[in-house]
C-alpha cells in the first residue's frame, strides 16, 4: 500500500504554504521530512492527518486516509490533570485494536513517571506519552512531529532502533519531521526537502550526498546545509 | 467507553482545585449568607429573601457556572490543545463521548445540589418531596444546557476567550428571568404574565419551578410535565446544532 500526494496546495490568508506539492510513500519505509521553518512540513503532516482541509490536489491510500493516520503532534497539552497512567488507560480503553507496546514502554521509560500529573510532567515525558500514544492507536501511517526533540540521548537511540525494527515488522509508513537526526540517518528510506511550500528534492540518503557533497558536515546536515545554507541542530554520540 | 469518559471528565475536574472551588463558591455564598441573615433579620423577611432570591440564585448559579460555563471552558480548551484530534483517531464516536462527558457533568452536578439542598433544608422547611422535584426540574435544565456548551465551545476559540464571552451570557440567561421576576412583582404586577416572552430561556422554567416548589406561588406558568417536554425538545435541538457547530 502507498501514500501517494499529487499536486497538493494550501493556503492561509492567499499565501501558499503547500505549493503543488508531491510525493510518494511506499509501504515498509521511513521518511525524513526536512526544510526550514514555516516550508509547510507541518501543515502537509496535518492535511495528511486531515485535521486541515488541503485546497486541491489528491491524496490516495488504499483505504480512507483519515482513518489510517496517527499523528503525533510537537507538544502535548491535553488531559493536564490526569496521571500519566490514566492518559493512557483513557486511550487504551478507547482503542479497539490496541497493539502491544511494552518494548516501546520500557524504552520510553513511561513507568518511572506515570503518577505524575500531566501538567506536572517535562517536555521529555509529555513528548514520551506522545509518541507512545501514536503507536498504540495502531494505524498503518503514523506521523511523527519532532519526536527526538526533548528526549534525552539514550532515549532518541533507542526510539531510533525501535522505530527501524517497529517498521520492518509491521509494513507501516512512518513520516518524520525532526531538526535532530544526527546518528539516525540509516533509519530514512528517502529524505524529502520542501522549500517554500513545494518539494525542492527527495531521494535516498546515498543519492542527495552525491549531488550535496559537503566538506564540512556530513550526511542529512551535510545536504540540508547544502541546500538552504543552514545548520541542524541535535548531533548524537 | 463510557464510564471511562465519565471518570475522566470527574478526575479532571475534581483535580483542577481552582477552577471547582471557583464554580461552587458564587452557590454556597448565598448559603453563608443565607445563614447569617437568620440572626438578624425577622423570619418572614428571612424565608421570604431566601426562598425568593438566595436559593433560587445559588441553583442557577451552580447550574450555570459548575456545568454549563466550566464544561464550555473544558471543551473550547480540548479543541484548542488538540485533545479532540487524538480522540478522532481512537474508536470513540462523538455520541459516545457527548454522553460520557454528560453522565460526569450530571454526577458532580447532582452531588453539589443534592448538598447545596440538604444545607438549605436545615435552616428552612423543605419537603424531601420538594427536594426531589427540584433536582428533577434542575437536570432537565442541565439536559437542555448540556449540547449549548458544545455550540459556545464550537464558537468560541479557546477556553480564554469562551471564559470573557460566558459572562455576558451569564447575565443574559440569568438576570432576564430574576430581575424580570423581581421588579415587576414589585411593581404589582403578575410576573407569570410576561414569561410568554422568556419561553427561550431554559433558566426561566428552573426559576418558576422553583418559587413554586418554595412555596412561593400556587401554581407554575404551565403544567411541569409540559417543562419536562419543552427542556427535552429544546436539548435535541441544540444536539443537532451542536453537531454542525462544534465538529466545523
Amino acid at each position: 500500500m502507498t501514500l501517494s500526494l499529487q499536486n497538493i496546495v494550501k493556503t492561509y490568508d492567499g499565501k501558499a504554504v503547500l505549493n503543488h506539492f508531491s510525493a510518494i510513500f511506499p509501504e515498509g519505509g521511513c521518511y525524513l521530512l526536512l526544510g526550514e521553518n514555516g516550508a509547510g512540513k507541518s501543515t502537509l503532516l496535518k492535511c495528511i492527518a486531515g485535521d486541515v482541509m488541503y485546497d486541491s490536489g489528491v491524496m490516495s491510500y488504499d483505504r480512507q486516509l483519515v482513518d489510517c493516520v496517527a499523528l503525533q503532534y510537537q507538544t502535548f497539552d491535553s488531559y493536564s490533570h490526569l496521571k500519566i497512567s490514566e492518559v493512557i488507560r483513557l486511550f487504551q480503553a478507547l482503542t479497539a485494536n490496541q497493539k502491544n507496546l511494552t518494548a516501546l514502554y520500557d524504552l520510553l521509560e513511561l513507568a518511572a513517571y506515570q503518577h505524575i500529573l500531566v501538567k506536572n510532567a517535562s517536555g521529555g515525558q509529555r513528548k514520551a506519552l506522545s509518541i507512545y500514544l501514536a503507536f498504540l492507536l495502531n494505524k498503518p501511517i503514523i506521523l511523527l512531529d519532532e519526536p527526538f526533540a526533548d528526549l534525552d540521548l539514550t532515549k532518541k537511540k533507542q526510539l531510533g532502533a525501535f522505530l527501524q525494527r517497529e517498521i520492518q515488522q509491521t509494513k507501516q509508513i512512518v513520516i518524520i519531521i525532526s531538526h535532530e537526526v544526527a546518528g539516525f540517518e540509516s533509519l530514512f528510506d528517502a529524505i524529502y526537502i520542501l522549500k517554500d511550500g513545494q518539494l525542492a528534492d527527495y531521494g535516498t540518503l546515498a543519492e542527495l550526498e552525491e549531488k550535496y557533497q559537503n566538506p564540512v558536515f556530513k550526511g542529512i546536515e551535510g545536504i540540508y546545509f547544502g541546500m538552504t545554507g543552514q545548520v541542524l541542530g541535535g548531533r548524537i554520540a | 467507553m463510557m464510564i471511562q469518559i465519565a471518570r475522566t471528565f470527574m478526575l479532571e475536574n475534581i483535580r483542577n482545585y481552582g477552577v471547582g472551588f471557583g464554580n461552587s463558591l458564587p452557590a454556597f455564598l448565598f448559603l453563608l449568607i443565607s445563614f447569617a441573615m437568620k440572626f438578624v433579620v425577622n423570619e418572614e423577611t428571612f424565608l421570604y429573601i431566601v426562598k425568593g432570591q438566595f436559593l433560587p440564585i445559588s441553583i442557577l448559579l451552580l447550574i450555570f457556572s459548575f456545568a454549563f460555563s466550566s464544561v464550555t471552558i473544558y471543551l473550547a480548551d480540548m479543541k484548542a490543545n488538540r485533545t479532540f484530534d487524538w480522540l478522532k483517531r481512537t474508536n470513540v464516536s462523538s455520541s459516545t463521548y457527548y454522553i460520557g462527558i454528560g453522565i460526569g457533568i450530571f454526577v458532580l452536578v447532582n452531588c453539589m445540589l443534592i448538598s447545596l439542598l440538604i444545607c438549605y433544608k436545615l435552616f428552612i422547611m423543605i419537603s424531601w418531596g420538594n427536594v426531589f422535584s427540584i433536582v428533577l426540574i434542575s437536570n432537565f435544565v442541565l439536559l437542555a444546557l448540556y449540547p449549548l456548551s458544545f455550540i459556545l465551545a464550537g464558537v468560541f476559540k479557546n477556553g480564554k476567550v469562551a471564559q470573557s464571552m460566558l459572562v455576558p451570557i451569564m447575565i443574559l440567561f440569568m438576570f432576564s428571568v430574576t430581575m424580570t421576576t423581581m421588579f415587576l412583582t414589585l411593581a404589582g404586577k403578575e410576573p407569570q404574565q410576561y414569561f410568554i416572552f422568556l419561553i427561550w430561556n431554559p433558566m426561566l422554567y428552573l426559576n418558576d419551578s422553583l418559587q413554586y416548589y418554595l412555596g412561593l406561588t400556587t401554581m407554575t406558568w404551565l403544567p411541569t410535565y409540559q417543562y419536562f417536554v419543552i427542556l427535552i425538545v429544546w436539548s435535541l435541538a441544540l444536539v443537532l446544532i451542536a453537531r454542525k457547530v462544534y465538529h466545523r
